[in-house]
């Protein structure tokens, strides 16, 4: 009897647990799916009121103005601008955040303790507390609307969190095979590039993935220090629904262009990201 | 735990030091600088208000309503985020077949820009061509088109819900991961004694799910008190400055009217204002443990 009531409640609690996961996909997938199916639909669709789920013409028209066609030019250069500032900011940050996750996580040092908790007040700063002083030096400095500039702030801007989550992955390792290393007369350095960064190449890889998905995103920085030379991706998808009348299709279609990249990467490298992302956080 | 030779320490730790100083430290101190002068880009020098700026804040309405406004925005959106990420860690958590799937759909939300959050349901909200209303419509839930960013108190809570599509899968996937390092003989334990599922996830679940959930807590209240980039991609702040969020405000203030001292002081404001809330945070965490 009280088997077949426990039976009973586990069919049901299955059905239950079936029935979350099929809400929680259409969810989360809907909303983006919906993008893209406006972004393929004719315009005469988009706006007819019809009550089609899927269009029954789907035109790549949009798609092809973007990739190839005169009117794309300016975000043709916008995604090139997002690929050569989100790359460059990333293996400055990996290069130079890697050295100083290895201090803090292996050695004592004065001040350490305040650099560790500055580090957190980073985040805790909105960025127009900052944008404002950066904005007024990049001027004098004559960077303003350049990618080197973009890339310097960008760089500084990811680098506490890098910093942090490295340091969590380096505090991980034994320090032992260092140790041993020591006795063989090994030099910090030697040690550090020879015997630490192989060991940890994929922590190295899950941070860079964040750090390139999280500039390739950036928009505040972007929006206030770039302008026609240097305007990224982000930016360049609010223009389409921020200057004159807004046209939705497009705004679509470059929102759909727009995530490609960081969405590839999530996917395909998730167990990497998820371990950087756990690493950083939840420590 | 060693010592290294100051050179040493110096060369690892002096690049990236740098980089900090002149993106955080220098700008901060700058801004504190900045708020004390009346700060118009286009006049040609910038007197000493001394606090000016800061008392102007206090008979500032826009200012008053905006953090308002704020505060609702960030105390209702992280509740529900945090909420149904508890629900959906818990789901993944179990063992059923797609899960594999589901969880790497999680990272849709996560890994999408933050501007195409915002057009996205930009569109979807539309009033008149919107997928929102044409599937409400079809249902027969209403009987004709909603405008849901019309309305200030309405248009803040579709921002809201904007938000806790693209926010809460990061905090699902960081309290799996706490769900995930919870050894399964402290379940199995439970059973023997009789407990059900119920006592199982009140005694064991949440008292060890505690230090992750904190984290995630005051993560998203931080970045949330930030939130900018939906605002400026799905209201501008409208209607009738509903969604005015304090960031957004300050940006208006800023780079619109150009007044970088008003500006700076009210992003001071901000900056104190999530200082505060993470320091209550953390000694309310912190007495708990005593």
């Amino acid at each position: 009897m009280t088997l077949i009531r426990k039976r009973k409640k586990n069919t049901l609690f299955k059905v239950l647990i079936y029935l979350s996961a099929v809400v929680l996909t259409l969810y989360i997938l809907g909303p983006f799916l919906w993008m893209f199916i406006s972004s393929i639909s004719p315009e005469i669709e988009l706006i007819s009121g019809s009550r089609k789920w899927f269009p029954s013409n789907p035109t790549l028209k949009r798609y092809e103005a973007l990739i190839n066609k005169v009117e794309g030019a300016r975000f043709r250069t916008a995604f090139f601008n997002s690929l050569i500032v989100a790359t460059i900011s990333t293996i400055l940050t990996m290069f130079f955040g890697t050295l100083a996750a290895y201090c803090y996580a292996r050695f004592k040092f004065k001040g350490k303790k305040s650099m560790v908790l500055g580090i957190l007040f980073t985040q805790m700063l909105p960025g127009a507390a900052i944008v404002i002083p950066i904005y007024l030096f990049m001027s004098s400095l004559n960077l303003l609307d350049t990618k080197v500039g973009l890339i310097l702030v960008y760089t500084g801007f990811i680098m506490p969190v890098a910093i942090w989550i490295l340091k969590n992955y380096f505090i991980s390792i034994p320090q032992e095979i260092e140790e041993a290393a020591i006795i063989d007369g090994a030099t910090t350095f030697q040690i550090l590039f020879r015997i630490i960064i192989p060991l940890v190449t994929p922590a190295l890889f899950a941070t860079g993935l964040y750090s390139f998905i999280t500039t390739w995103n950036e928009f505040f920085f972007a929006l206030i220090l770039t302008g026609s030379n240097s305007k990224t991706i982000p930016v360049a998808i609010t223009e389409f629904s921020t200057q004159g009348g807004v046209d939705y299709g497009m705004m679509c279609t470059a929102g759909v262009i727009g995530s490609i990249i960081p969405l590839v990467i999530a996917i395909i490298f998730k167990d990497y990201l998820v371990s950087g992302l756990t690493a950083g956080w939840a420590k | 735990m060693k010592n290294l030779s100051r050179k040493n320490l110096i060369t690892l730790l002096l690049p990236s030091f740098l980089f900090i100083i002149f993106v955080f430290a220098v700008p901060i101190f700058y801004s504190i600088f900045i708020s004390l002068h009346h700060y118009n880009i286009l006049l040609p020098y910038h007197p000493f208000v001394g606090f000016k700026n800061y008392i102007k804040l206090f008979q500032d309405s826009v200012f008053w309503s905006s953090l308002k406004i704020t505060l609702y925005f960030v105390v209702v959106a992280v509740t529900i985020e945090l909420s149904l990420a508890m629900l959906i860690a818990l789901l993944l958590n179990q063992d059923f077949k797609g899960r594999e799937f589901l969880r790497v759909i999680l990272m849709v939300p996560w890994a999408v820009p933050w501007v195409v959050n915002g057009i996205m349901w930009k569109w979807i909200f539309n009033s008149e061509f919107g997928v929102l209303n044409k599937l409400l419509l079809q249902i027969g839930i209403i009987e004709k088109n909603i405008k849901w960013l019309g309305k200030p108190f309405l248009a803040l809570n579709m921002m809201i819900f904007a938000d806790v599509w693209k926010e809460t899968p990061f905090i699902a996937i960081l309290l799996l991961a706490g769900l995930q390092a919870i050894p399964i003989d402290y379940y199995e334990a439970a059973e023997i004694e009789g407990a059900n599922s119920w006592v199982k996830f009140c005694r064991i679940t949440l008292p060890l799910l505690k230090p992750v959930t904190f984290v995630a807590l005051s993560l998203r209240t931080i970045w949330a008190f930030k939130s900018f980039d939906l605002v400026y991609a799905l209201t501008q702040g409208g209607p009738s400055q509903g969604t005015n969020l304090l960031n957004f405000y300050i940006y208006q203030t800023t780079f619109s009217h150009l007044d970088f001292g008003y500006g700076a002081t009210l992003s001071l404001v901000l900056t104190i204002i999530i200082l505060v809330i993470t320091l209550l945070f953390y000694k309310f965490i912190l007495t708990e443990e005593e």
